[in-house]
């Protein structure tokens, strides 16, 4: 941790890390709060996974083709989004079962992206750095679009939160207030989509998931009402991300790997606090606050 | 004579093979308060979701303010019968209220207008002190005053609740007969009954859902032991006087009974 703060002045590519931790953190504790409410976590690590193609697709183009200026960053956007569109559209049909289609742009998904991994030449040693992520390998460019990224997302977010609380909540109800659900319910993913893309830029395509839950789920033991959630969940989000950063650097352990366990370690003592506080409240002789002392209860002994 | 609120005409309606609702005309006159009657199955809560246009006519016409109804549906406030939502969800009983609004302002947060309003609809339903508790939290007439406070909320022209004091306690259901009395004079109110036989006397229509659907003016009858069981707010409905609902099965069997779509003829 000393390291870190020591090198940061020192080194460009800390400095990229930490922007990076920071612009992934913001739009994460947003979206991923709706993505616990809503419970659409498997949705969220379909999209995350399917990514891989996309960045084995832009590796392909880049080292074969010399397609230059295609970057894995924007293979993964493209291919986030493309899944996004994919997911939402199967949905508002209603045709197929959404788990079977989820599992099948998850693995999918991942298939095309080991495929065109495997042909070309020099970038197997990448797939690690795919899979769980190098923050410490962001490049300015990278950085660019992960601020542009942040803005759309941020601005979306703010400008359509009651939309997306409303069809989050009860989509007939919201349907029949004016609101045109499958078109918000399939701008959500989209944001989704552009969120993974900065996780996975952070902690690669696998552990995305999990940054996109446990900040959610850890606020969300501490409030009962969104808007509080949400900000705390973008206050854990940083924690865990800028935490983790700094905590890994020194002994060299990888970034991505120690920002999830990081996150699990401060859910569950958040979690054991908030049990043991609930079971102190509920502890029987215990006279809840407001309650008249003759009204008997669990505490009260027989006569 | 003005347009009617609610225009049926000639409806049917099945759900694949089976007929639920035939041959349904009726209409609803601005500021009329009506109650829909009828035996558990018998299409009560199907025809209230034709009126909304989630369901569509397989024949006849459905139009409310003389448009089909996905057209004026931010003219129309409505309260389920129950409500499925998730006990975890992070929401307060105003929070609720103003998801009634989402469709009344642009972009961005609510406003301080949409805020008032929303309180002002909860004072109407008497739950004006649980506006920051959980919804969640809330017992289940508190939830169904809540979601009349949320449809309120919308500043509707028509009102449709889907039985509305099924889970609301005496008081609570008094109350709510109350504000729809009061409710009438801004806006016309329609709901669905969960008792055949007995309704707030203040409705002055009552539409008798059997498959087919008759509406008819109130006719009170209340007898000395009535008015001491019910106390004096209600009224009967002798369904065998009004409401023409005993012979349904003839009635299906005529021509337009059957399985074929209506729309195919």
């Amino acid at each position: 941790m000393i390291q870190f703060l020591q090198d940061l002045s020192d080194y460009a590519f800390l400095q990229y890390a930490l922007a990076a931790a920071v612009l992934a953190a913001l739009p994460c504790g947003a979206i991923g709060s709706f993505i616990v409410i809503r419970r659409s976590t498997y949705v969220a690590g379909a999209i995350s996974h399917c990514v891989l193609g996309g960045m084995g697709l832009a590796c392909y183009l880049r080292q074969v083709h010399g397609v230059a200026g295609v970057t894995p960053l924007m293979g993964a956007t493209g291919a986030a989004v493309l899944a996004a569109l994919l997911v939402g559209l199967v949905t508002a049909s209603g045709r197929e079962r959404l788990d079977t289609v989820l599992s099948a742009v998850w693995a999918v998904g991942m298939a095309v992206g080991i495929s065109f991994i495997a042909a070309t030449p020099g970038y197997s040693r990448d797939l690690m750095s795919y899979l769980f992520g190098n923050i410490l390998m962001v490049r300015k460019g990278d950085l660019m679009l992960m601020l542009l990224l942040d803005v759309v997302v941020g601005s979306a977010f703010l400008l359509y939160y009651d939309r997306f609380l409303a069809i989050s909540f009860n989509p007939l109800l919201a349907r029949l207030r004016g609101v045109r659900v499958e078109g918000y319910e399939l701008f959500f993913l989209v944001l989704t989509a552009l969120t993974i893309v900065l996780l996975v830029q952070v902690v690669g395509i696998v552990l995305a998931i999990a940054l996109l839950t446990l900040p959610g789920a850890t606020a969300g033991l501490f409030s009962r009402r969104l808007a509080p959630m949400i900000l705390l969940s973008i206050a854990f989000s940083l924690t865990f991300t800028v935490g983790g950063l700094a905590l890994s650097y020194g002994p060299g352990w990888p970034t991505g790997a120690t920002i999830i366990e990081l996150a699990a370690a401060l859910y569950l003592i958040c979690a054991g606090i908030v049990r043991c506080r609930d079971r102190l409240r509920r502890r029987p002789g215990r006279v809840p606050p407001g309650a008249s002392p003759q009204s008997g209860g669990k505490g009260r002994l027989p006569e | 004579m003005s347009a009617p609120v609610i225009e049926v005409v000639d409806l049917c309606f099945s759900y694949s093979d089976s007929e639920v609702l035939h041959n349904v005309s009726f209409r609803v006159e601005p500021g009329d308060l009506v109650a829909m009657v009828g035996p558990n199955g018998g299409g009560k809560t199907t025809l209230l979701l034709l009126l909304l246009g989630i369901l569509q006519p397989r024949w006849g016409k459905v139009r409310i303010f003389s448009h089909p109804p996905a057209l004026v549906r931010s003219r129309i406030g409505y309260v389920p019968q129950q409500l499925h939502f998730d006990p975890r969800f992070p929401l307060t009983t105003l929070d609720v209220v103003l998801s009634g609004r989402v469709d009344k302002h642009s972009l961005g947060p609510y406003r301080s207008r949409d805020r008032a309003r929303s309180r002002e609809a909860l004072d109407r339903v008497g739950m004006a002190d649980l506006a920051e508790r959980s919804f969640a939290r809330l017992s289940g007439g508190e939830r169904q005053r809540v979601l009349v406070a949320r449809a309120l909320a919308g500043e509707p022209d028509l009102l449709l609740l889907d039985e509305p004091t099924a889970n609301v306690d005496p008081q609570g259901s008094h109350l709510l007969h109350e504000l729809f009395q009061e409710l009438r004079r801004e806006m016309t109110v329609l709901f669905v009954s969960h008792n055949v036989n007995v309704v707030s006397r203040h409705v002055n229509k009552i539409i008798c859902v059997n498959r087919t659907a008759a509406l008819h003016p109130i006719e009170e009858i209340i007898s000395e032991a009535f008015t001491g069981a019910y106390g004096g707010e209600l009224a009967v409905i002798l369904h065998d006087l009004h409401c023409h609902i005993t012979d349904v099965s003839r009635v299906l069997q005529s021509e337009h009974a059957g399985t074929r779509r209506w729309e195919e003829r």
